[in-house]
């Protein structure tokens, strides 16, 4: 196609018009702060609730080095805390046994649609296993135990995307420990089925 | 490719991008850090893509189209910036380059998106339906409504030596 005088002038306006365009400084940290400030006023007042309201619960380690599920320590004595207190909140995925881990995304982007779940005070659970919105019911008590609905259908993703297999992980879960800011879930044999860290 | 890498690659080119949309200096950093913000939360996705950078530039084109559609885009400057650049007739260029600019900022917003995609961007009319999320033809009989549009605003007296017969696509 040739380009007419119009068209030519045009072309030019608009590149000199380009290079008369601001030089933006730091638009890394730009894009990224409002999102991590967010996170961090989320998380910040989520802690404090929690500490306030409840004390602080370690998971330990029997001597034989097998994990344990489930035990917590109260540090005050009118601490209703709590396992289960400690689960409410938004958790992504760091290690689930069975599935490429690789494909997980990177722990420094928010979980804005990135496969996560989160456990309410009310009860139920939601989340993104990547492509698709998935929730339920969940019962969870203090000594660990926890039973989770997770039953539903399920899209499957292809190219880029992909599903993480949070339901396969729930549907068999019995009890859950919290060890700081990793949260971990094990089938009624004790074994490992993943492992989560707090957002 | 990271985040970071991408932005110190294609950044300021999406400011320009922004500033050419908008005619508006702060108006260009918010729209390059608003599809920046967006493209970032979806990052872990858009590095798997063919062409991150296509992404990037619609979501700041959106950005652009939603804030026209609020009506609080109509800052646009009527006479460009002063030039620091050396050209062979420096005024009459700049004239030129002034009523064109001047024309540009009197078409719908639509219409001086498409153009800035086809002659900025050097987009054809299949990425430019795709960014827009229109239709090729429509695509197409936009950038034609809008050149004739552009033609018709356009005081050929300070283009000299430019014949309307020369214009047609």
């Amino acid at each position: 196609m040739t380009m007419t005088d119009l068209e030519r002038e045009l072309r030019a306006t608009l590149i000199e018009a380009g290079e008369r365009a601001p030089v933006a400084e730091d638009l890394v940290s730009r894009a990224a702060t409002p999102v991590r400030r967010r996170r961090t006023w989320l998380a910040s007042g989520l802690a404090a609730v929690t500490m306030a309201a409840v004390g602080v619960t370690i998971a330990v380690t029997e001597p034989s080095g097998n994990e344990t599920a489930g035990v917590s320590t109260p540090r005050t004595s009118a601490s209703t805390q709590t396992q289960t207190g400690a689960l409410i909140g938004n958790w992504r995925p760091v290690d689930i046994v069975g599935f490429d881990n690789s494909k997980l995304p990177p722990s420094r982007l928010p979980a804005v649609r990135a496969p996560n779940i989160t456990f309410t005070s009310n009860g139920r659970w939601r989340g993104s296993d990547g492509c698709n919105g998935i929730g339920g019911t969940y019962s969870a008590s203090d000594d660990g135990s926890i039973s989770v609905d997770a039953s539903g259908p399920q899209t499957m993703c292809g190219g880029p995307e992909y599903n993480v297999p949070h339901r396969a992980v729930l549907e068999r879960v019995a009890r859950f420990a919290i060890d700081g800011r990793s949260l971990t879930f094990y089938a009624a044999g004790g074994q490992r089925l993943g492992t989560y860290e707090r957002v | 490719m990271d985040f970071d890498e991408y932005v110190a690659a294609r950044g300021q080119q999406l400011v320009r991008l922004g500033y050419v949309l908008s005619g508006d200096r702060y108006r260009a950093e918010d729209l390059a850090q608003t599809a920046l913000m967006h493209t970032y939360q979806h990052w872990w996705r858009v590095r798997r893509m063919d062409d991150p950078h296509a992404y990037v530039r619609r979501a700041l084109v959106n950005a652009h189209v939603s804030a026209t559609r609020r009506g609080s885009s109509r800052e646009i400057p009527l006479v460009m910036a002063a030039s620091g650049h050396s050209e062979p007739d420096p005024a009459l260029a700049v004239a030129a380059h002034d009523a064109m600019w001047r024309a540009l900022t009197e078409l719908p917003p639509r219409e001086r998106t498409v153009l800035v995609l086809r002659y900025y961007e050097d987009l054809d009319h299949a990425s430019i339906a795709a960014v827009l999320g229109i239709k090729e033809s429509t695509a197409r009989a936009t950038v034609s409504r809008a050149l004739a549009a552009l033609r018709a605003a356009h005081d050929p007296a300070i283009l000299k030596g430019v014949g309307d017969d020369h214009d047609r696509p």
